[in-house]
């Protein structure tokens, strides 16, 4: 755990860090952000002590990192810098190996364990082990990099911009690896950053920091939920419309109510409940109140006005949890079918969400989804629909039906 | 030309006497400027105020001509050897001084930052990381020196100190060319020899990641 204590730095007359308080959770991975100036690499740098706080405290496990031994320190705290700073008159394996090296490991387990990095950061050993850094391109040298932090298997890692230099598709790449080496190693990392889709990507947690002072400590839905201010809204810009289906739960784009019945409830009194609140798909539920199936009114094909109540029993139901992020489901929402479904008779109603508790709260229908989609591809945000008046025909509801007449019409 | 074969072919152990006279002169005050100006340079390039220092009197004291270095080395040294090996010394110390500065001073911050975040210690980058990445800088401050040091040499003859300077006054004492000749062909083709011999040497010393 590392704990930034009421911390301040000056440069002279310059106050570049202004009363830090950070604590970083064991396995956290906080991202520090914000525009050129605002302290962030100062902060990090506060952490292996290549700068001292003017006043204040950085602590790991408690202990103020001043009063520890500066190489012991440093040996176990990976660190990472933009511009790699591989030395450049040894090989890559060196490279790697020289805290292993410094720590006196014995040269085979250096061996074992170069080997064994540059697979995780996706070199081939064989090819990449005995060349010079200067044999390789800008991204593979910051794989290198961050095998080389990995070397003594530190519990911490500092990263000081590492993608800053290479170009954008690299990166998108060396985030992705990086993302995915982060649930393999669970290790503490500081990541120093301006990319805000870097932050989101990355962080467990975003600090976004600005003339040396944290303008919001969050994790990320939080940041996109609720900015504190309009610094921390426009900062985040473009990527809040973009991330915006991120965090996304079911139960926010649930907007079909859902009758509810008793499971032995007789057909003609649902059919007749379901008229009366201008539905066509209730939910049956046992005396606890928890889903059992749904119930769909079907018109008859005759055009009669006799009317046949089909049950589907839950197991025949796409159910979801109201916390459960949309984006999982996605997929499987996209493919709702507004004729018949596989199970044959009725259309497909949509998905119904649940509670905690297992209790129906309502149904994403087709309709839903469309406005979903409507809603991503305008911008619009979500919260911005959801006050909506429920007679007022949406857009996605207008065009539902242009294409139901289109089919009658064919 | 015959004449000059002929003479240098009579004076060969002559000659070769004091070649091995030059060299050793050479050789004492190129070693000297290695064991004086390496450490200078790697304290220079530590600490900043001395930096400013070491490029001041390093500019300096090359524009001093080596004539007049002699004499002013004379109070302490007296006549002889060891004035001229001190002489040669302060030439010497000038180039590699200023290379190992240079050298060790150029090394990429990100790579100097890199070692000290990684937890080496001050002699740990000194010794794994600076010296290693300086090392072709201070070998072409040495082939300089050495070089430099060869032709100042000759100079020694004036204050007693022997080498291949003595076959070049007492030539030109004489006007005999041919004896000029032999002190001067020797003395150069030692200069080139060495300068090529440093060349190879200097590529040794480049670490296999940096060649071009």
């Amino acid at each position: 755990m590392i704990r930034f204590e009421n911390v301040h730095k000056y440069y002279g007359a310059v106050h570049a860090v202004r009363g830090l308080d950070i604590t970083v959770r064991p396995g956290e991975f906080l991202v520090l952000i914000g525009p050129s100036g605002c302290g962030k690499t100062t902060a990090l740098k506060m952490v292996n002590r290549l700068i001292a706080p003017t006043s204040g405290r950085v602590l790991i496990d408690g202990t103020d990192v001043s009063e520890m031994p500066l190489v012991t320190l440093r040996r176990n705290i990976g660190y990472v810098i933009q511009e790699t700073g591989l030395f450049p008159h040894m090989t890559i394996a060196q490279n790697v190996a020289l805290v292993p090296r410094l720590k006196k490991w014995p040269r085979a387990k250096r061996n074992e364990r170069v080997d064994e990095l540059l697979h995780l950061v996706g070199l081939d050993p064989a090819v990449y082990r005995d060349r010079y850094p200067r044999h390789l391109s800008g991204g593979q040298r910051q794989r290198v990099g961050v095998a080389r932090a990995l070397a003594a298997d530190p519990p911490i890692i500092l990263m000081d911009e590492p993608f800053g230099a290479t170009d954008p598709i690299t990166r998108k790449q060396l985030q992705r690896e990086l993302a995915r080496i982060k649930e393999q190693v669970q290790k503490t990392i500081v990541f120093v950053t301006h990319d805000i889709s870097e932050a989101f990507l990355l962080g467990d947690s975003i600090c976004l920091l600005k003339d040396g002072e944290v303008v919001q400590h969050a994790t990320p839905e939080e940041l996109l939920r609720s900015p504190a201010n309009d610094f921390v809204h426009e900062f985040i810009g473009d990527e809040a419309v973009s991330r915006q289906f991120d965090y996304l739960q079911m139960g926010e784009i649930c907007r079909t109510p859902l009758p509810t019945f008793p499971a032995d409830a007789p057909d003609w009194q649902i059919a007749t409940a379901l008229r009366k609140a201008g539905t066509a798909v209730g939910a049956t539920i046992d005396p606890g109140g928890r889903l059992t199936g749904i119930v769909q009114v079907i018109p008859h094909a005759e055009g009669g006005n006799r009317t046949a109540v089909q049950r589907r029993p839950r197991e025949h139901v796409r159910v979801a949890r109201r916390d459960e992020l949309v984006r999982e489901f996605f997929p499987g929402l996209c493919r709702t079918n507004r004729a018949g479904g596989p199970t044959g008779g009725a259309v497909d109603p949509g998905l119904v969400v649940v509670d905690e508790q297992s209790r129906p709260c309502g149904l994403v229908s087709y309709d839903d989804i469309v406005r979903l989609i409507a809603g991503l591809v305008t911008g619009t945000a979500i919260e911005e629909t959801s006050g909506a008046d429920p007679e007022d025909e949406s857009t996605a509801a207008f065009f539902t039906r242009q294409r139901v007449k289109g089919a009658v019409a064919r | 030309m015959t004449a000059i074969l002929q003479y240098m072919w009579d004076q060969r152990m002559e000659i070769w006497w004091l070649t091995q006279e030059h060299l050793a002169m050479t050789g004492t005050a190129v070693g000297l400027a290695v064991l004086i100006a390496i450490p200078l340079g790697v304290l220079a390039a530590r600490v900043r105020r001395l930096s400013f220092l070491v490029t001041w009197v390093g500019s300096i004291g090359q524009t001093v001509p080596s004539l007049a270095l002699l004499g002013l080395l004379m109070p302490v040294f007296g006549i002889g050897t060891p004035l001229a090996v001190a002489a040669l010394t302060v030439r010497g110390v000038l180039p590699v001084l200023i290379n190992t500065y240079v050298g060790i001073a150029g090394v990429d911050a990100a790579v100097t930052e890199a070692g000290k975040g990684m937890g080496m210690t001050s002699g740990q980058r000194l010794f794994m990381v600076e010296l290693p990445l300086a090392a072709p800088a201070i070998a072409a401050g040495v082939r300089t020196a050495t070089v430099h040091c060869i032709s100042i040499a000759t100079l020694a003859a004036f204050i007693g100190a022997g080498g291949l300077g003595d076959m070049i006054f007492l030539g030109i004492n004489q006007g005999r060319t041919e004896q000029i000749l032999a002190g001067i062909v020797p003395a150069a083709a030692l200069a080139i020899l060495s300068d090529l011999l440093l060349g190879g040497v200097e590529r040794f010393v480049t670490p296999r990641g940096v060649r071009a």
